[in-house]
């Protein structure tokens, strides 16, 4: 038996529901996130993963079947986390929260380098990666600054996980 | 321009291991975990792999929930072993070894385990 634990975002994240912080430029931030999100679905992501326009064509089945799996089995779970929970300690929360931004960052910076001029060409500036990014290390310092300003805002992240499991 | 994101850990006195720690106790919620058992086909008495174990969350899961059973978690990364040895010890669990190696060498003969896990090894 082999069984194999994956997520979502290996493939391009689902969406986190981010809580508002005071920060000035939040429209802006949600409307730029918005844009690259769709560009990366449009243009990248199904070529990434060897679809051809819709990661609806993506099979996980035949994949892990013409791995030598027999009997593949896919389930898949979505956990929620809102690390401003009163239950959760103030630093812990901060720390679940700063991480999580931080590898957002980390991403989208690596989109840039990987993926830029080609995300260009589909509408989605460097200009606007630039700024992005700008926004994301400015709330990124605002929690970092004070980690009990976690508990200001409901922000809530997404953990999906993908439980894949056959025989051979 | 060439950006560099910040390298430094988000808050002071936290390092990779417990990071890891911190992330899959929020996502493994306790009405998840027998689901998960069942998912993954892990019975009583089975020998158990876990590939890239790192600090052992889920090997010290599996072997939490089935004390009768043998774990081996597997990982390259001895710092996040020892953090991990250091877990299980306090945790009082004898059913588990976690022993530094390398995934495309497994260094036990086939047909030694029942059930192979890795988690976001790929």
């Amino acid at each position: 038996m082999v069984s194999a634990i994956a997520c979502f975002c290996r493939s391009g994240n689902l969406p986190h529901y981010h809580g508002r912080y005071p920060l000035a430029d939040n429209h802006r931030l949600d409307q730029l996130d918005l844009k690259l999100d769709h560009a990366f679905r449009r243009t990248v992501r199904p070529r990434l993963l060897g679809v051809d326009h819709s990661i609806l064509n993506l099979d996980l089945l035949w994949q892990f079947k013409a791995a030598g799996l027999q009997d593949v089995q896919i389930n898949g779970h979505l956990a929620l986390i809102s690390p401003g929970d009163a239950r959760i300690p103030i630093e812990e929360g901060a720390l679940y929260a700063l991480d999580r931004h931080q590898k957002a960052l980390e991403r989208l910076i690596r989109m840039r380098e990987e993926h830029g001029e080609e995300l260009a060409e589909d509408g989605f500036s460097l200009a606007e990666f630039d700024e992005l990014i700008t926004l994301k290390r400015a709330r990124h310092k605002h929690l970092q600054a004070d980690p009990s300003r976690v508990r200001e805002v409901m922000e809530v992240f997404t953990q999906p996980l993908l439980i894949i499991r056959g025989t051979r | 321009m060439k950006h560099n994101p910040q390298s430094q850990p988000p808050l002071s006195g936290y390092f990779e291991g417990e990071r890891l720690e911190l992330v899959w106790r929020y996502a493994y919620r306790p009405e998840f975990i027998p689901l998960l058992m069942d998912y993954l086909g892990a019975q009583p008495g089975m020998r158990i792999l876990d590939m890239g174990c790192g600090t052992g969350f889920l090997s010290r899961l599996l072997a939490q929930t089935f004390e009768e059973s043998w774990v081996v978690g597997l990982d390259a990364d001895e710092t996040l072993l020892n953090l991990g040895r250091q877990m299980l010890e306090s945790h009082g669990l004898t059913n588990v070894e976690l022993r530094q190696g390398n995934a495309y060498q497994i260094p036990y003969p086939d047909e030694t385990f029942d059930l192979v896990t890795s988690q976001t090894l790929l």
